[in-house]
């Protein structure tokens, strides 16, 4: 394995790779960073460009994408609520609250440290016992990853902050919410009122900007006192977290590298579903749970670790087995079998050269992405600095650019706008938001993998606790609800 | 806050009611052993309005566990003003957008949301305004290639 490293570094350090990725990565994170623009939607505009290049070449250009995505999608949750992509939404909740407190140069460090650990350990897992993994990934059918997201959405009742019953109707709202559109396994129109423009139904990310961003804007708004402007240290020695600090976030990493890596073999989870997990049971272990939600540091090391760790994970599937772990590993997919390469067991044998290029690619693209990162968060911090009277307006212009770059469309706009109304409302009702984001993110598989695995299983209910790993999760799940009543209502954001 | 809970809860519930029967008019298509498009949906609509009986129940039966909500601070008029000003100002520019196009009709926008949210500099505004319409248009048209509404003429 040692020879095959010492050649994968061989082609990953020469000078056309290291460009390519140096692309790469500039755009992931200019594309993180802002709102709308998916790492999916950067790696497939990116795709074109690889076709001139070498294999190794090609993907250490998507993977600069990948991971720079990832790492920069953490700048605009902490610093205006705004989460770049979907997996960062995790980040906003204890993030956006540092920021607040002033200590958002902190907050990024963390994030950073908390990413590029996650995408080290997803790594190290890739390329010691990705063929062991991906038998991990096979033993999930329909039943288990219901399961799994059944568990994910039992989170609800950590965020209940007031009242168990007002997190549960938020959550219930959000998958009421996600019914609407086409059916997930036939394709036939439900509660669309003949309107073509709800076929689509609620497209996550203008709903997850609107409900997190549009809310703080108007809170800020009308908020008593004086908000002063963060006094931010724009020098690199004070955004690191100290080494004692650091040492003391040691366990969060390496649960949340854990469990991202987990998520992310398992096909069709991804970011999203691994951050709010790793989020959540990092807020079960903590000692002052309390702390959660109001700028605990755990909080944004966990998302921010899960959401990374995500990476190496879904690329376990997609080169041991040929099955896409996320849409960005589907692009990747492509990517792949346009070089002439065709994933599988076979690929580690016949073409252990270009692997072993691509396992050191992902470990330089890991650590440009935390340097280019950290020198972004120089910059973007800046942002805070602007009186809040301005930032406001900013904040909301940039949400409806963000909502209409997905899909250049105007009901997306209107999406973003009316769940903003709706978070605006929910909030200042004490009704939690997170668990409608969470219905969101969760809801569309639960109900899909629900139905699958009834169908692939004659009709049989029992499925769900005949199978182990199935009731594994359900028997969490119930304890997840069960826990907060019993401690009679730990609070949460 | 019991009475926007019990408002609230009676509006949920009445939500609820609606949407089960909306679960009504379900296509006959399915696959086999497939519970159908329309469970999930009726499941939700029991939960919602259970949930929302449960809120109002909390809040009028007091032998059951009430949690302690602090009430949401009361807006003032000015307070109102900015808050739904500004929701309506925002909608109002998402819905001209197609319309007058993102260069004419966003500047025009940011300068009335700065008004609204307390800034008085004119000058310093109307800077804002261009500069932030321009780096944003530059950055989504020319480096993430993602139009943005054009001016419908020339």
């Amino acid at each position: 394995m040692l020879e095959h490293l010492l050649v994968g570094f061989q082609q990953a350090l020469q000078w056309q790779t290291l460009l390519a990725m140096l692309v790469g990565e500039v755009v992931g994170i200019l594309v993180g960073a802002a709102p709308g623009l998916t790492v999916t939607m950067a790696v497939s505009l990116m795709l074109p460009a690889t076709f001139v290049l070498s294999p190794v070449a090609a993907m250490a250009m998507l993977l600069g994408v990948y991971t720079g995505g990832f790492m920069g999608n953490s700048i605009p949750a902490i610093l205006i609520k705004i989460p770049g992509t979907p997996s960062a939404a995790a980040t906003v909740f204890d993030g956006y609250a540092l920021a607040q407190k002033g200590q958002a140069g902190k907050a990024l460090g963390v994030s950073i440290i908390a990413s590029l650990y996650g995408g080290l350990f997803s790594l190290i897992c890739l390329v010691l016992i990705a063929p062991q993994l991906a038998r991990v990934a096979l033993q999930f059918g329909s039943a288990e990853v219901f399961s799994l997201l059944l568990f994910g959405m039992s989170i609800i009742c950590s965020f209940a902050q007031h009242s168990l019953v007002k997190g549960i109707i938020s959550g219930v709202l959000g998958l009421v919410l996600v019914t609407v559109g086409l059916d997930p396994l036939l394709g036939t129109q439900r509660f669309t009122f003949g309107h073509v423009a709800l076929t689509q139904g609620v497209s996550l990310i203008p709903a997850m900007i609107g409900i997190f961003a549009v809310p703080q804007v108007l809170e800020d708004l009308v908020a008593k006192g004086s908000q002063a402007a963060e006094a931010f240290n724009p020098k690199l020695s004070a955004l690191l977290p100290s080494w004692r600090e650091i040492r003391g976030l040691f366990g969060t990493f390496n649960r949340a590298s854990i469990i991202g890596t987990i998520i992310g073999i398992i096909p069709g989870t991804g970011g999203p579903i691994a951050t709010f997990m790793a989020y959540d049971y990092e807020r079960r272990v903590s000692r002052d749970p309390q702390r959660f939600g109001h700028g605990a540091i755990e909080g944004v090391a966990a998302s921010a670790g899960a959401d990374n760790g995500v990476t190496g994970g879904a690329l376990v599937p997609m080169l041991t087995l040929g099955i896409p772990g996320d849409p960005v590993t589907a692009v990747m997919l492509g990517a792949l079998t346009i070089q002439g390469l065709r994933p599988g067991p076979l690929l580690f044998e016949q073409h252990a050269p270009f692997v072993y290029g691509l396992f050191a690619s992902l470990l330089l693209a890991n650590l440009l992405a935390a340097l280019m990162t950290l020198a972004a968060v120089r910059f973007s911090v800046q942002l805070l600095r602007l009186p809040k009277a301005s930032l406001g307006p900013v904040v909301l212009l940039l949400c409806i650019v963000g909502a209409y770059s997905i899909d250049n469309s105007y009901f997306d706009v209107g999406t973003m706008l009316v769940f903003g109304l709706l978070g605006f409302v929910l909030q200042r009702y004490r009704f939690p938001t997170v668990p409608v984001v969470l219905a969101l993110v969760l809801g569309p598989s639960l109900e899909t993998n629900f139905r699958r695995a009834l169908v692939e299983s004659r009709g049989d209910p029992t499925v769900f606790v005949t199978q182990p790993l199935s009731l594994l999760f359900l028997v969490l799940a119930v304890a997840s609800v069960l826990a907060p009543l019993r401690s009679g209502h730990k609070k949460a954001p | 806050m019991i009475r926007a809970n019990l408002l609230l809860g009676a509006l949920l519930a009445l939500f609820g009611g609606w949407y089960l029967w909306l679960t009504t008019a379900a296509p006959h298509r399915r696959l086999p052993h497939d519970p159908g498009i329309m469970f999930v949906p009726r499941i939700l609509a029991c939960g919602l309005i259970l949930l929302s009986v449960l809120l109002i129940l909390q809040q009028i039966v007091s032998r059951l566990p009430r949690p302690k909500e602090v009430p949401p601070d009361r807006l003032d008029s000015r307070e109102w003003l900015q808050t739904f000003g500004l929701l309506g100002l925002t909608s109002t520019y998402a819905a001209l957008l197609p319309w007058l196009g993102f260069l004419l009709v966003t500047p025009v926008y940011l300068v009335a949301a700065l008004f609204l949210s307390g800034a008085r500099r004119q000058v310093s505004s109307g800077v804002t305004a261009v500069v932030v319409t321009g780096v944003i248009y530059i950055s989504f048209v020319y480096f993430f290639r993602v139009s943005l509404p054009p001016v419908p003429f020339p």
